[in-house]
């Protein structure tokens, strides 16, 4: 796909938008309100996507080596979701944004086949129980794998035993939400979603590069930086795919001690994750980084179904870290935020705890 | 002009209540529509990286019919819209190959109370649309509420829907490399944008621009997906529903607007 080539049904959508000055956006009502306090008015929900095909391939380790960084994976990694956001940037410049508040970046892994027919199997197992068949007309043990064949006589029985004609789907048949399994094993999906701003008054918002600012803050947090006299003016990342050869993953049987190896390799990941973030962040000019968060994900073989153990002992472990955070200056007049005002919430506990989900 | 008919259930907790009650607006009860959709045979159409239309525009006929029911029970307890509106999607694949879904709109209706309303909301103009209609919308009440304050009514519940096939051959060209698939990316990105592309299209037809309904812009919208098929249950077929809530301004002398003065403050919580 060309880079500048956003899909035909987007430029029409965008075009749309400005022609009718209509306005989207995926802001709740109290998020809208304190844009527009902030001085912002919304333009439209902006997106951008990359389905991306990553080569699982890892390093042959002799033994006595520790783990090390596998750069290609950690450039995909890193180049697919620059894709997502550059296409992102790109709606926003053609609704004629100043910037993107309330970015959302989420991976959809390729779900691992086997884990995905071990959890409908156990739905199987669960339903059944739950309907009163005996224990043990549900466990195959390590003949598992065979039980589409079981469960499908199974739910026959069970309807006609019901009376129902024709027979409905089995509640394991039904559609999922995972989407992320179409894609095959080792190929996801890198989506970015936000909510496209512009300053009411005109004044200039976008950042050095001349692009519009992208934040993942709330619309909630971004009033707040913006009135206690900051701006954000960019959404910084790093990341770093480090692979550890499976010998470093156990220790010694019967001693309890430190894994040296194994802990050195995670902060090691982390601290070259780190330097990427504020490597950004100084190239856009910022001043510091607000709300940085870490992730941290595991790209190997752990699951193993039946007893066979954990597949990260056998084959090492790939792990990437993700940092992510919002780059901000100070601005020239300063903010004006008055004394918070302590409230005391009449709401039960768990209305609160509603709210705050 | 809305009359309650009698108690009115509803769902809202306490708190929700209270919110609604104090800008002068009761619930009047729970409303429901639903529809029962066949959308053909999914041998209709065949394996490859497109939009399955059919199904398109099978999703958009029954959500709308779902909605427009539980409209039509609305305007019979004399309620001026429906607040809290969800749509429940249920597919089955019943009897091999027929695809049967489900749609179930729920909401609770809710009207102005002129007997109990604050004196300053004395006479304050319904907000049903220009047709008479009942307005719909999948916003909570205390956001109902906060929005009226700002200056806003909702209209109606937008929608748009998009249904696309995905061919599994493509992936077999990137076998053992890093790189974009990008047919698929592009199928993902334009299955989005369409929807959204299309709840902004029936929006406007149905509530054009300059009309007495002009919708100012669109509120909390979503885009979801789910999957059907995939891993060894034939080709993946992918649906995306973007959905949102269309807002008109409020006339600039209502009385429900907040003042303009009115600034947020910060506030910090007390109890955990």
């Amino acid at each position: 796909m060309n880079q500048q080539d956003l899909p035909k049904h987007a430029r029409e959508r965008l075009a749309d938008m400005r022609a009718k000055r209509l306005f989207t956006s995926d802001l709740s009502v109290g998020e809208f309100l304190l844009v527009k306090e902030a001085g912002f008015d919304p333009l439209g929900m902006v997106m951008g996507s990359s389905i991306y095909q990553i080569d699982p391939t890892v390093p042959q380790f002799s033994s006595g080596q520790t783990g090390c960084e596998i750069t290609d994976m950690t450039r995909a990694l890193y180049h697919a979701r620059e894709l997502a956001m550059t296409r992102m940037e790109e709606e926003a410049d053609a609704l004629g944004a100043d910037g993107i508040v309330g970015v959302r970046l989420t991976v959809k892994l390729g779900a691992n086949p086997l884990k995905w027919e071990w959890d409908l199997y156990r739905e199987w197992q669960e339903w059944a129980r739950g309907v009163g068949f005996p224990r043990s007309s549900t466990a195959l043990g390590p003949n598992w794998r065979s039980w589409p064949q079981v469960a499908a006589q199974m739910w026959t029985h069970y309807c006609w035993q019901m009376g129902w004609w024709p027979e409905p789907q089995a509640p394991w048949a039904r559609a999922r939400t995972l989407t992320s399994s179409a894609f095959g094993q080792n190929a996801a999906e890198f989506l970015a979603i936000g909510c496209a701003v512009r300053h009411r008054d005109g004044e200039n918002y976008r950042n050095k590069q001349g692009k519009p600012f992208q934040s993942d803050l709330s619309g909630q947090d971004f009033w707040l930086l913006i009135r206690t006299g900051y701006r954000p003016v960019g959404f910084v990342m790093g990341n770093c795919v480090y692979y550890v050869p499976p010998q470093l993953l156990q220790a010694q049987a019967s001693q309890s001690c430190e894994l040296g190896a194994y802990t050195h390799a995670l902060y090691d990941a982390r601290e070259l994750a780190t330097e990427r973030l504020q490597d950004e962040a100084e190239a856009l000019g910022a001043t510091g980084i607000v709300g940085v968060t870490f992730a941290e994900r595991e790209h190997s073989g752990r699951f193993q179904p039946w007893n066979a153990g954990n597949g990260a002992l056998q084959s090492g472990e790939v792990i990437e870290l993700f940092v992510i955070g919002t780059a901000v200056v100070p601005t020239p007049g300063g903010g004006g935020l008055a004394r918070p005002l302590l409230v005391l919430s009449a709401n039960d506990a768990e209305t609160t705890q509603e709210a705050g989900e | 002009m809305s009359t309650r008919t009698g108690p009115g259930l509803s769902e809202l907790s306490v708190t929700e209540f209270l919110t609604l009650a104090r800008a002068g607006y009761f619930p009047h009860g729970l409303v429901v529509g639903s529809c029962i959709y066949q959308a053909g045979n999914q041998y209709d159409w065949q394996v490859s990286t497109q939009e399955v239309v059919a199904l398109s525009h099978a999703l958009r006929a029954a959500r709308r019919l779902a909605i427009q029911r539980m409209r039509a029970q609305a305007a019979e307890v004399g309620a001026e819209g429906v607040v809290d509106v969800r749509v429940q999607v249920e597919h089955d694949v019943w009897r091999g190959s027929r695809q049967v879904a489900k749609f179930v709109a729920t909401g609770t209706a809710v009207g102005f109370d002129h007997d109990r309303a604050r004196p300053e909301h004395k006479g304050v103009p319904s907000l049903r649309l220009a047709d008479g209609h009942p307005f719909t919308s999948d916003l909570t009440a205390p956001d109902f509420v906060t929005l009226l304050r700002a200056g806003y009514r909702p209209i109606s519940v937008a929608m748009g829907a998009c249904v696309y096939g995905l061919d599994p051959r493509h992936l077999r060209a990137y076998r053992a490399q890093d790189a974009e698939v990008s047919e698929y990316t592009q199928a993902f990105f334009d299955a989005r944008e369409t929807a959204m592309d299309r709840l902004q299209q029936d929006l406007f037809a149905e509530h054009p621009q300059g009309g007495p309904d002009n919708p100012a812009g669109i509120v909390g919208v979503t885009v979801t997906e789910s999957i059907y098929g995939g891993s060894g249950r034939g080709a993946p077929i992918i649906e995306f529903n973007a959905i949102g809530t269309a807002v008109a301004e409020l006339h600039p002398n209502d009385p429900r607007r907040g003042s303009a003065h009115a600034r947020p403050q910060v506030a910090v919580p007390l109890d955990r």
